[in-house]
């Protein structure tokens, strides 16, 4: 059972809205180092975190 | 804890022949001589565990061994969110077998069963770590930045992502950066139709949110920079229903 920082508990395999989910993932690539990635990847996991339909993992 | 196999070496079953130097039995050059003890040296730099110097030593004085050349890492970050990621020692080689390893580590921890969405940070370039990251992928992002450099390493890994045949689209970082380039870099992008997902101009929040270990758009939600990723996500989450 997951908990949300909320307290509250997720029943597994569904989203912060009770939904069923299946578990995306997405890469962020790039053909050299220093464009950016780590701060896109940070701020795309903290957006989605902070969103109800995702329950994100990086 | 991530391992990898490695040559040693049994001094006691050595009858200094010297056939491991002299018949090169190491294709990567891990074996030297050592004079003075009149047998052979490993240098563990530069063995890959290939099990070749056990197979033909005819005394049978070469081992493989598994050693430490690495560590998995998970822990909860200050927003709740499981962070796992990989970290190879110095001179370790096979860092691609770790990216598929922490990939394993996170399908097998507690909390991906909750989740429904994995982010993935991938390593540069476009060698072995990055193809063991594309594997299994269901989106990729490619973000880049329109300098030479930047196009020329975008052009690699779409060429290596569109083998996978991974739905992907492009961030444009540093977008308004003043260059005689960015008409060739806008040019590709007309001519190759790929998807824009968005477009970051250059901005000072993001170096001093990294100088305090803080996301962009946490420690400056309402910089320019955050706004352009806030619009990149938004439009992330339509290409992802869409899959």
């Amino acid at each position: 059972m997951h908990k949300l920082r909320n307290g509250s508990k997720l029943k597994e395999g569904t989203n912060k809205k009770g939904k069923k989910m299946d578990n995306i993932v997405v890469g962020i690539v790039s053909g050299k180092g220093g464009v950016g990635k780590t701060t896109l990847t940070a701020s795309l996991a903290l957006l989605a975190s902070k969103d109800e339909e995702f329950i994100p993992i990086i | 804890m991530y391992t990898t196999i490695k040559a040693s070496f049994i001094s006691e079953k050595c009858v200094h022949c010297t056939k491991c130097i002299d018949d090169h039995y190491c294709e990567f050059n891990a074996l030297t001589w050592d004079e003075e003890n009149e047998i052979p040296i490993i240098d563990y730099l530069k063995c890959e565990g290939c099990g070749a110097c056990k197979v033909l030593c005819p005394e049978h004085a070469f081992e493989i061994h598994p050693v430490k050349s690495g560590e998995i890492i998970s822990y909860e970050n200050n927003y709740g969110t499981l962070l796992i990621y990989g970290k190879t020692q110095l001179g370790s080689t096979t860092s691609g077998k770790l990216v598929s390893e922490v990939k394993e580590f996170a399908k097998h921890s507690d909390k991906y069963n909750n989740s429904n969405l994995t982010i993935v940070d991938g390593p540069p370039g476009i060698g072995c770590p990055v193809i063991a990251m594309l594997s299994g992928l269901n989106y990729v992002i490619a973000i880049t930045e329109p300098t030479p450099s930047g196009l020329h390493d975008l052009v690699r890994i779409l060429e290596l992502v569109e083998q996978f045949k991974i739905p992907f689209s492009i961030v444009v970082n540093k977008a308004d950066l003043k260059s005689p380039f960015q008409k060739k870099f806008k040019k590709y992008v007309k001519d190759t139709e790929y998807k824009i997902l968005g477009k970051i101009d250059f901005d000072y929040a993001i170096p001093e949110a990294m100088s305090y270990a803080k996301p962009v758009v946490e420690y400056a939600p309402q910089s320019k920079a955050s706004i352009a990723i806030k619009k990149i996500y938004e439009k992330m989450k339509k290409e992802l229903k869409k899959l």
